[in-house]
């Protein structure tokens, strides 16, 4: 299936008035005007890093930045292209080019030491399982916005092997390609959270009841390496925390894309919230998330409230309930992903952690499936099952695929903007 | 089915280390009852039980904030574990056999980098989705659940 069958389900779908990309509660700035700015870089949605091949990998609703990372107080820096953007995680990650990673990283940036002179090193969770590698230091640069000093973590198992603990997490997203690849050559986490661990990870994890949960390790000159504290200024960091401006939350701005999707589009990523004349909050909802970085769902609107619900760009569909409770089939090869026979229009609400505000929220399901047969990398309308849990232990979780044809605003926590403190999220 | 709390008791953590408590576990998902101990030692976590006619949870609550529920048939048998919390559980530990059926089901998804994870096989059913603060998971062995349950009791 290519170009004519899109065309075709396009018009059929727009007959059935269930037409993808104009079924939005907020049209955003649609890219009409992109933003002009110092606190402004090209958010690109493509078919994401070069792989091995030469060709792209084929990222599915991955939004990425290039990010600059320098020597701390020098000039000696280097870009990394295609580094996802993700609203659910903080600090920037990058893939080593050590020969085993695929990724681009090569600039000899120091590590952060603790004052015995051990290394730091991370195994930070995500849903896949985890990263590992050293945590370093760099001046982060986005745009004309730099964090100077940040902590970063390099993902590669070069310096230090992984240790038993975090490999009992489950896979190692050691890589650009292979099973399972990172498919980009880093993360950016740019969410509500100021640091990727946050207090309890400051905290002696061999104290009896700490409630550390072990994400950072100290690693001694024979490469052993243990779990220890790391105090909240050293830990991973989201960058735009640490700008000297600009640093109360980002925006997220991308196009609405036609029905079929598109090859590739073209948004920004504006770093502030009401801090200069291009990132004001303007008549955008403003949604409170709890201390998880999570609000409610109801779906369908006016029915059941799924807490525990989430907008996270680092997902790629907009995943919800499941197929037994949705009655959506699920596709037989694209497991997970919903394939109805036509392009459903649906409406759910969401509503502030603390029970308000409430908006409605219109979104389309077309066969993902269909979708997938095109070579286009950019879907308003992807969707899928989230984890197939049942009864109220469902939620949401509002990936890439919402955010096109919205300008999406994530408020750091603690930070001070038009729109009241952080953390909440907006559009 | 109807759960009946009978027994509710908090074990701190340097008490279940003193008791001698095994650091190291057998299999959990699908072993026999005596392993939630030793989760309970390696979670430093309070434990909760509440008992029904086919089967007992064993709620163990870390101080990280992490919710661990393992579902025990009345013989004892492990048939269904859950988590909810910031951080997930040492998962080789919480899955036991079943660990590497986990990780072949990452390799395998496709919902971009957080997106959520549903793998079933005739082993094992996982589930599992958020992000890094905010994570939630199922498992569990259909031919371990005992006749009668609906898995959509176990979350």
């Amino acid at each position: 299936m290519r170009k004519t069958p899109i065309a075709a389900l396009t018009l059929l779908a727009a007959a059935l008035g269930c037409g993808g990309d104009t079924a939005t509660s907020n049209a955003g700035n649609n890219g009409v005007t992109p933003p002009n700015g110092s606190n402004v870089v090209a958010l690109v949605v493509d078919a994401g890093a070069t792989g091995s091949n030469g060709s792209p990998v084929g990222y599915v609703n991955g939004a990425f930045v290039t990010v600059t990372v320098c020597v701390p107080g020098t000039q000696s820096c280097q870009d990394i292209d295609h580094v996802l953007v993700d609203t659910g995680s903080s600090g920037l990650r990058l893939l080593a080019n050590d020969g085993k990673a695929g990724g681009k990283l090569t600039l000899p940036l120091p590590a952060l030491q603790n004052s015995a002179g051990d290394s730091v090193a991370e195994c930070l969770q995500f849903l896949d399982g985890f990263t590992w590698g050293p945590v370093l230091r760099a001046d982060v640069v986005l745009g004309g916005e730099k964090a100077s000093g940040a902590s970063i973590q390099m993902i590669s198992e070069a310096s230090f092997a992984v240790p038993a603990s975090c490999a009992s997490e489950g896979v190692n997203e050691d890589s650009l390609e292979g099973n399972p690849g990172l498919l980009a050559n880093g993360i950016l986490g740019v969410g509500a959270f100021r640091q990727d661990c946050g207090p309890a990870c400051a905290v002696d994890p061999a104290l009896p009841a700490s409630d550390n949960p072990g994400l950072y390790y100290k690693c001694d000159a024979s490469g052993r390496c243990t779990q220890t504290a790391v105090q909240l200024t050293s830990q991973v960091s989201n960058p735009v925390a640490l700008f000297s401006s600009d640093n109360n939350g980002v925006i997220l701005e991308l196009p609405a894309v036609p029905a079929g999707g598109a090859a590739s589009v073209t948004g920004s990523l504006v770093f502030g919230i009401g801090t200069r004349s291009n990132n004001a909050i303007g008549s955008a909802s403003i949604f409170p998330v709890d201390d998880s970085g999570t609000l409610t769902s109801v779906y369908p609107a006016n029915g059941t409230e799924y807490p525990g619900s989430f907008i996270d760009s680092g997902s790629n569909g907009i995943f919800f309930l499941s197929s037994s409770s949705t009655g959506i089939p699920e596709c037989p090869q694209a497991k997970g992903f919903y394939c109805p026979p036509s392009t459903l229009a649906l409406s759910a609400q969401n509503r502030g952690a603390g029970g308000s505000p409430t908006g409605q929220v219109t979104f389309n399901v077309a066969s993902a499936a269909a979708l997938f047969s095109s070579n286009n990398s950019a879907f308003a309308n992807l969707g899928g099952s989230n984890g197939g849990f049942q009864g109220s232990a469902q939620s949401f979780d509002w990936g890439l695929a919402f955010f096109f044809g919205r300008n999406v605003f994530t408020a750091i926590e603690e930070a001070s903007t038009p729109g009241g403190i952080g953390p909440y999220v907006a559009y | 089915m109807r759960i009946r709390r009978f027994s509710a008791f908090c074990l701190p953590a340097v008490a279940a280390v003193l008791l001698g408590l095994p650091r190291h576990a057998r299999a959990t998902l699908g072993g026999n009852l005596t392993t939630v101990k030793t989760d309970q030692s390696r979670m430093k976590a309070s434990l909760q039980v509440s008992s029904g006619d086919q089967y007992a949870v064993h709620e163990m609550k870390a101080a990280t904030g992490t919710t661990v529920r393992e579902y025990a048939t009345p013989d004892g048998k492990i048939f269904a574990v859950a988590w909810q919390g910031p951080w997930r559980p040492d998962m080789r530990q919480l899955l036991g056999e079943y660990f590497t059926d986990y990780q072949e089901a990452a390799k395998g998804k496709r919902t971009g980098h957080s997106g959520p994870l549903a793998s079933a096989t005739d082993r094992v059913v996982i589930e599992s989705s958020g992000r890094p603060r905010a994570f939630r998971g199922r498992a569990w062995v259909p031919d371990l659940v005992p006749a009668g349950v609906d898995p959509a009791e176990i979350r």
